[in-house]
C-alpha cells in the first residue's frame, strides 16, 4: 500500500479527480457519462501513438516524425479509398499500417545502422514525410462525401455504447503491456535504456531493439494515421501537425524519464488521458480558446513539476532511511 | 583436485599500435582464487575483458578444459561459464533487483513463451538467500548501497550458473565490515569448486583471501605463484619494479596557521559531524572508500548548499 503512495502513476491519478472534481464543481455537465466517452473518443489516439512514443523514449531515443507518418499513412489511406472505393476495408488498414512500419524502419534503420541521433534522423524524416504528404495529395483535401461510407463510419462504430475506436486502442493497450512486460525483447528495450553499457555485457543487440522500438511506433502510427482521417473523414496535407509534440507530453505527463530507462504505458495512457480532460475541462469551463493554449501549457508544466517533486521527496527519503539504519 | 580450467598464453593486445597487453600468460583453477595484480594500467582490465569477450586479441590463444576456444561476444564467454563482476557500473538502476539479476536470460514460460516473472522471483529469492542478503527482490537497484550492488552482482553471476567469477576491484568501494562479508562469499563460492579470479592492488586483500597469484606490469607478463611462498615485498617488487623506498622519499613540511575550520558539518543522507583544520602550507588529505562522502564534503564547502550544522569559520 506504501509503495501505492510512491508511485507516479498514482499521483497523476489522483491529479486527474482533482481536476474533475474541481471543474465539476463549477460544471455539473462535465461529470456526465457522454462528455467522458467523447473524452475517450479524443484520448484514443493519442494514447496509441504515445505508446509508440514510450517506447523510443525508453531507449533514450525520441521520434518528431510521428506527426507526419500519421499525415502520411492516414493520406495514402484516403487517396486508396477515394479511388479504388472497391478495396475492403481491412486491407485498407493494413497498407496503413504497413506504411507506418516502413516509415518507422527508415527511421529505425538510420538511428541504428548509420548512427545518426534519434532527434536530428526524425527531425529531417518528419519534413520528408511532411513533403510527401504534399507531393500525394498535391495540396488538395481527401473530404467526406469522396470517401466511402465503410472508410467513413469504421471508428464511430459502437458496441454497448463504446466506439470501435476506442476498442482498438484498448487493444493497443493490452497488446503492448503484454509485449513490454512479458516478453524478452520488450523487457531489454528498458534495459537498453537504463544502461547501454551494461546491455552489452549481458548481450543485448542495441541495433536490434533501437530498429524494433522505431518499427513499432511507425506500425502504430500508421494504424493511427487510418483512424484519424477516418473519423474526422477528411484527410488534409496538415492532418496531425504538431502531433508528436502532444505524444512526447503525454509521456512526459506519464512520468516517462526523458532520458530514457523508465516509463509505463499505464503512466502514459493517464497521460494521454489527462491531456484530454484538460483540453475537454477548458472548453466546458467556457475559457477562450486564445488563452486554452497558454493554459494547457502551464497544467503540462505544473503536473511535471508535482510528480519531480514527489520524486525527490521519495529519493529523499530512501537516503535518510538508510542514513538511519547506518 | 584443482584442475586447470582456464588456460591464456601469450595473449597480445594492441590497440591502434598501441599495446596494452605483450604475451600475457594466465591460468585459472577450479576451487582457487587466484588473484591479477599490477598497478593501474598494468593491463589487468584488458585481460579480462579478453576473457570476458568484450575485447578481441591481437595474438594468442585461450585454452578451457583443455580445449582452445574463441570468445567473439560477450555472451559465448558468459555461455561458456565464465561471469565477471566489472569494476565500472553495469546494472541497471531503474530495474528491480530480480531484473537486474535475469536481464538477457529472462526465464520464459515453456508453455506459453513469455515471461514468468513469478519464477525469477522464486530464484531470486533462493540466490538472494544463499548470499544471506536482506533486500526484497523487487527493490529498485538506485536504492541499494553500493556493497549491496556488487551483492547483486554476483548473484547475477551464480545464477547464470558460473564456473569461474571474475571479481574486478571488487572491495574499493565497501566498507571494513563488507570486504569481510565478501570474503565470506568468496570463500564459500570457493568451496563449491567455482574459479574466482579476484583483481586488486591492495596487498592484505590478496594475502587474506587468493592461493595463488599472477603479476602484471606495463601489459607484459612479470610472473605468478603460490601466496603462501612469497612475501609482500617480493610482490611488490614485482609490482612496481624497483624497491618500496624509492617511491615515497619523506619531505619537511612546516604547518602554519589554521585558514579553514570546519565543524559538526552535516548533509542530511550523505555525510554528518565532518570537523577539520586546514593549516596554511600543508598538504590535507582526505581518506575514505568510494562513497563515504569525501567529494560531496569538498562540493558541499564550495557551494553550501542545503547543509545544517555551524558554519565554517574563514580567516
Amino acid at each position: 500500500m506504501k509503495d501505492l503512495f510512491r508511485k507516479r502513476e498514482f499521483n497523476l491519478f489522483i491529479f486527474i479527480l482533482f481536476i474533475i472534481f474541481g471543474v465539476s464543481w463549477r460544471t455539473p455537465s462535465f461529470l456526465y457519462i457522454n462528455n467522458f466517452v467523447d473524452i475517450l473518443n479524443d484520448t484514443a489516439i493519442l494514447s496509441m501513438v504515445a505508446i509508440g512514443q514510450l517506447m523510443i523514449i525508453v531507449t533514450g531515443g525520441i521520434d518528431l516524425s510521428v506527426g507526419s507518418s500519421l499525415a502520411l499513412s492516414g493520406m495514402s489511406a484516403a487517396l486508396l479509398n477515394q479511388y479504388h472505393p472497391g478495396i475492403p476495408i481491412f486491407m485498407i488498414i493494413l497498407i496503413s499500417i504497413a506504411i507506418g512500419l516502413l516509415l518507422g524502419s527508415v527511421n529505425g534503420l538510420l538511428v541504428s545502422q548509420a548512427k545518426i541521433p534519434p532527434i536530428i534522423t526524425t527531425l529531417g524524416t518528419m519534413s520528408i514525410y511532411r513533403g510527401l504528404v504534399f507531393v500525394l495529395c498535391g495540396g488538395t483535401w481527401v473530404s467526406a462525401h469522396e470517401m466511402t461510407e465503410v472508410f467513413r463510419m469504421f471508428p464511430r462504430k459502437s458496441f454497448l455504447g463504446i466506439s470501435s475506436l476506442v476498442y482498438v486502442s484498448i487493444l493497443i493497450v493490452i497488446l503492448f503491456l503484454i509485449f513490454l512486460n512479458l516478453t524478452r525483447t520488450g523487457r531489454e528495450i528498458y534495459g537498453v535504456g537504463g544502461n547501454k553499457v551494461a546491455s552489452q555485457y549481458v548481450g543485448i543487440n542495441l541495433k536490434k531493439i533501437q530498429y524494433i522500438v522505431f518499427t513499432l511506433c511507425g506500425g502504430i502510427t500508421g494504424l493511427a494515421g487510418f483512424l484519424w482521417v477516418a473519423r474526422y473523414a477528411a484527410a488534409q496535407s496538415e492532418t496531425a501537425i504538431g502531433f508528436e509534440l502532444q505524444t512526447i507530453a503525454a509521456c512526459v505527463i506519464g512520468g516517462v524519464s526523458i532520458t530514457g530507462g523508465s516509463g509505463t504505458i499505464i503512466g502514459v495512457v493517464l497521460g494521454a488521458f489527462f491531456m484530454g480532460i484538460v483540453y475537454n475541462a477548458l472548453t466546458m469551463i467556457n475559457v477562450s480558446p486564445f488563452w486554452q493554449m497558454a493554459i494547457q501549457g502551464f497544467i503540462i508544466i505544473f503536473a511535471i513539476i508535482i510528480n519531480t517533486v514527489m520524486d525527490k521527496r521519495n529519493q529523499q527519503l530512501m537516503l535518510r532511511k538508510r542514513s538511519f539504519n547506518e | 583436485m584443482n584442475n586447470c580450467i582456464i588456460k591464456m598464453k601469450g595473449i597480445k593486445k594492441y590497440f591502434y599500435g598501441v599495446k596494452a597487453l605483450d604475451g600475457v600468460d594466465f591460468k585459472v583453477r577450479t576451487g582457487e582464487v587466484q588473484a591479477l595484480i599490477g598497478e593501474n594500467g598494468a593491463g589487468k582490465s584488458t585481460l579480462v575483458k579478453i576473457l570476458t569477450g568484450v575485447y578481441q586479441p591481437t595474438a594468442g590463444s585461450i585454452i578451457l578444459n583443455d580445449k582452445p576456444v574463441q570468445f567473439p561476444s560477450p555472451q559465448v564467454s558468459q555461455k561458456a561459464g565464465i561471469s565477471a563482476i566489472h569494476q565500472e557500473a553495469t546494472m541497471f538502476p531503474d530495474l528491480s533487483v530480480m531484473e537486474n539479476i535475469f536481464m538477457g536470460h529472462h526465464i520464459r514460460n515453456k508453455s506459453n513463451g513469455l515471461l514468468s516473472w513469478k519464477e525469477m522471483k522464486n530464484k531470486t529469492q533462493i540466490l538472494l538467500d544463499k548470499l544471506e542478503l536482506d533486500i526484497h527482490p523487487d527493490t529498485k537497484v538506485k536504492n541499494l548501497s553500493i556493497a549491496q550492488r556488487h551483492m547483486v552482482e554476483i548473484a547475477k553471476a551464480l545464477s547464470l550458473d558460473a564456473k569461474v567469477v571474475i571479481m574486478d576491484e571488487p572491495t574499493s568501494a565497501l566498507t571494513l565490515k563488507e570486504v569481510e562479508y565478501l570474503y565470506k562469499i568468496i570463500r564459500k563460492l570457493k568451496s563449491e569448486g567455482k574459479a574466482i579470479i579476484f583483481i586488486s592492488h591492495k596487498f592484505e586483500e590478496v594475502f587474506e583471501i587468493a592461493d595463488y597469484f599472477t603479476v602484471l606490469r606495463d601489459g607484459k607478463y612479470i610472473g605468478e605463484g603460490k601466496i603462501a611462498d612469497i612475501t609482500v615485498d617480493k610482490i611488490v617488487q614485482m609490482v612496481i619494479g624497483r624497491s618500496l623506498e624509492q617511491m615515497y622519499p619523506k619531505l619537511e613540511a612546516e604547518q602554519g596557521d589554521i585558514i579553514l575550520k570546519v565543524e559538526n558539518f552535516t548533509k542530511i543522507g550523505v555525510f554528518k559531524n565532518i570537523s577539520f583544520d586546514l593549516h596554511k602550507g600543508e598538504i590535507l588529505g582526505f581518506f575514505g572508500l568510494v562513497g563515504a562522502g569525501r567529494s560531496e564534503v569538498m562540493q558541499t564547502i564550495f557551494v553550501w548548499l542545503g547543509t545544517v550544522g555551524r558554519k565554517p569559520l574563514r580567516r
